[in-house]
């Protein structure tokens, strides 16, 4: 019967794009799939572990130049301003700037006097000379909004380690996360994932410095007994080994004690100018995790870059 | 075709060259709010008009670009647009037959989804806040579909089997 058999053969044509229909879905949902617990795995292991930073600085130094072409039309603007610049307010800027270079140089006079002073001390005392710090001038490109990160010029061909304590003029800013071969992403002071040794330089009392995340820093489980007030000055107090001594971090702005609280409620205010700063100073003479191992190297590049 | 291989190429690139783009350090705070998902608006758009077996694959490598654009963590994005990806992919026949504000409302609700994921994986991970401006940039990533849809050159949409 032919009516039959054209019956069958469009069943079977149905049948056909059904299975096509079917096969090609389901394919697809098992690759998403696989993709989707790659990302999950991936997200674990970054979050967890460090096993995936070389994977990520080689991508990174990967997409170096589409950052450099994506800055590049701010940077000319920038360059341009500075030609077309108003004579003045350039002449202004120059003396400021030599009148602080005057106040910075006595300053140093004494600084020079004193700290060969301490040196002999020191050495009367017979213990270890204090370390110098190697710097690297680096200026900053950007901000990642999320999570809060600076972005430097100078990366792992200057010399920059991750774990590199990072200052401006006026205190610390942060350290080093993660690096390319010419970038290098800094965590802020004020990220809560970043915590800093400090002493109050009134008394000499320790504690830890955490993020808040808010722009500010909190002293972790400081004791209710603990000798901090609203005006303290608080300095890197070395311990760790990670920070050098003697920078300062911030100044408490509040310290509130809750009978409702175990410890003693802080808020420092950062001493360095988070969201204004634009040159900071990268200490390369520190070792870090990855300085020890390829410390050879990254001791000889920065002088030439540094000038 | 390879003149459409050539539009693709222009426009992904284009997209991961305004992703690395960063605001001036003294542009205004509001602005960032604006940043629409450069990658998800192109992606999703040769998604509807040039429907492959292995766009998904392709917004997952891009999500790793973006990752690593963003410093974020390594997966986030590249999870955030495989999902919608794949999706547009698996509708392409009905969306096809929308109307272009309405695929326009597809990317957008595709957008928020990606957003709302992102933001919830990284209060998840890192302890971030969730933010309600977090609404405002799928918009924006609608607009620059409809504006790709509307700028790229003789780009039919088409149905596939």
């Amino acid at each position: 019967m032919p009516g039959r058999s054209a019956l069958r053969s469009l069943i079977r044509r149905r049948q056909a794009t059904a299975d096509s229909l079917f096969t090609r879905q389901r394919s697809g949902i098992y690759r998403l799939s696989l993709l989707i617990v790659l990302s999950g795995f991936l997200m674990v292991v970054d979050q967890n572990t460090a096993w995936l930073a070389p994977l990520r600085s080689a991508v990174g130094t990967a997409l170096n130049p589409l950052e450099f072409a994506a800055r590049a039309p701010y940077l000319a603007g920038r360059k341009i301003a500075d030609v077309f610049a108003n004579r003045a307010a350039l002449l202004n800027r120059v003396t400021a700037l030599e009148e602080q270079n005057q106040e910075l140089k006595a300053a140093l006079l004494r600084f020079d006097a004193i700290a060969q002073e301490n040196d002999t001390l020191r050495a009367l005392f017979n213990s270890q000379a204090p370390l110098q710090h190697e710097t690297l001038i680096a200026e900053l490109i950007g901000l990642s909004e999320e999570p809060k990160e600076a972005i430097l010029n100078k990366g792992s061909r200057h010399g920059v380690n991750v774990g590199q304590p990072v200052i401006d003029a006026a205190g610390l800013f942060g350290q080093v996360k993660r690096t390319t071969a010419t970038t290098s992403r800094v965590l802020l002071v004020t990220d809560p994932s970043h915590a800093v040794p400090v002493y109050v330089l009134r008394n000499g009392v320790r504690a830890i410095a955490v993020g808040d995340g808010l722009g500010n820093l909190t002293l972790k489980y400081a004791a209710a007994t603990l000798d901090v007030r609203v005006g303290d000055e608080l300095n890197c107090s070395g311990l760790g080994g990670r920070f050098p001594f003697g920078y300062p971090v911030g100044v408490v702005t509040a310290a509130t004690l809750d009978a409702a609280e175990p410890f003693l409620r802080t808020t420092v205010q950062p001493r360095a100018a988070l969201d204004r700063s634009r040159h900071l100073l990268v200490l390369t003479g520190i070792p870090t995790d990855e300085g020890r191992a390829d410390g050879a190297q990254a001791a000889t590049a920065p002088q030439e870059n540094s000038g | 075709m390879s003149n459409r291989y050539a539009l693709v190429a222009a426009t992904v690139l284009g997209a991961l060259l305004l992703t690395a783009a960063r605001l001036p350090l003294d542009a205004p705070e509001w602005l960032r709010w604006l940043r629409p998902d450069w990658a998800l608006a192109v992606l999703l758009y040769w998604a509807m008009v040039a429907p492959a077996r292995t766009a998904t694959v392709w917004a997952w490598l891009m999500g790793i670009l973006v990752d690593v654009l963003y410093g974020d963590l390594l997966g986030l994005h590249a999870m955030t647009l495989a999902l919608p990806v794949f999706a547009a992919t698996r509708f392409q026949q009905r969306l096809a037959l929308f109307k272009l504000l309405q695929q326009a409302g597809f990317v957008a609700g595709a957008a928020v989804a990606a957003e709302l994921g992102r933001a919830l994986l990284r209060a998840a991970a890192v302890g971030a806040d969730v933010s309600p401006f977090l609404l405002v940039p799928p918009l924006v990533t609608a607009a620059v579909f409809v504006l790709l849809v509307v700028a790229v050159p003789q780009q039919t949409t088409r149905f596939v089997e």
